[in-house]
């Protein structure tokens, strides 16, 4: 279960350095965070590492931040030098055309790409994140987990009829407009409706 | 403040991004958004990334491929200090003291 805070307290809390604070503003940043810092490197593992390192500098910093934002902030600009700086050492020991190509023209617009990128998702994943428990479940065994319909009823303990059902009408769906405002209330109307879940 | 224009543009980009999944951008800010598309071929990447469902819904896997509960466990190790009781006589001495200079003001103000 993700920590829900109301902004202040997660604020109040964070500064005064309770770990579960810590770990609800890592909810909150650090998957995209790794995936920013992954994509500008073009490495996972060294990607994940950059995230990693700049998240221990910001809690080790906890009491000089007065804003999700500023943390947020803090988080990306660390992430970027030192992913730059790892490009910058990797250029030196094997000159990969990619790598120098980043660093000699555009690396700015490179970093402001997937900086948005990053967000972009983060947001998405937000609004993921606020469907009901059993709507969100099945939504990421479909697309994250890619399972199949056997395995998600066999999981669920529900008729395979029904995943079937739900998925066409899912895929469908999200074929016609995954993030217009609405949308997701009616996949979650339309999940309530099909399988009385309790929501 | 070269510093922060990056993540100040970022989110500024990002909001118009999701209000034109939405479709809730003004004129105004679809020019902006049209503006920036045109700037760069890696923003125009990042638009059609954004725009294709398919990878919109590759990219959230991705997104989701940390192992989230394994880095917690090292970043908290590294960055949250244990922070062990003081030993009981430590603990101890501390009541003790605090007792004695609480009885020595009452005893004080009493006299006078």
């Amino acid at each position: 279960m993700k920590q829900q805070f109301p902004d202040k307290v997660l604020l109040s809390e964070f500064k005064k350095g309770s770990s579960h604070a810590f770990k609800a503003v890592y909810n909150l940043y650090f998957p995209s965070l790794c995936f920013f810092a992954k994509r500008l490197v073009d490495n996972d593992a060294e990607g994940e590492d950059i995230a990693a390192d700049s998240f221990i500098k910001l809690l080790n910093r906890h009491e000089f931040f007065d804003t999700l934002p500023n943390m947020k902030a803090f988080l990306y600009i660390t992430t970027r030098n030192a992913c730059l700086n790892y490009l910058r050492f990797m250029q030196k020991q094997v000159t990969t055309k990619k790598d120098l190509a980043l660093l000699q023209s555009g690396a700015d617009e490179h970093v402001l790409s997937h900086m948005v990128h990053a967000e972009v998702l983060r947001e998405v994943e937000h609004e993921i994140e606020q469907l009901p428990q059993r709507c969100k479940e099945i939504f990421k065994l479909i697309y994250y987990e890619r399972k199949s319909a056997d395995e998600i009823a066999k999981q669920l303990d529900i008729s395979i009829n029904t995943v079937w059902v739900q998925r066409a009408k899912a895929i469908q769906l999200i074929r016609t407009n995954l993030l217009k405002k609405g949308l997701l209330s009616t996949l979650m109307l339309f999940f309530t409706m099909n399988n009385g879940f309790k929501m | 403040m070269d510093e922060d224009a990056h993540v100040t543009d970022a989110n500024q980009l990002a909001e118009l991004l999701l209000k034109h999944l939405r479709q809730e951008l003004t004129p105004e800010e679809q020019k902006k958004l049209d503006n920036w598309i045109s700037e760069h071929p890696t923003h125009k990447q990042i638009f059609d990334r954004i725009n294709s469902e398919e990878q919109l819904l590759n990219d959230l896997q991705l997104l989701n491929q940390v192992n989230l509960d394994a880095w917690w466990q090292k970043i908290s190790r590294q960055a949250i200090p244990a922070t062990p009781k003081p030993p009981l006589v430590k603990r101890l001495i501390f009541w003790i003291v605090l007792f004695i200079v609480l009885v020595m003001i009452i005893l004080l103000t009493a006299r006078q």
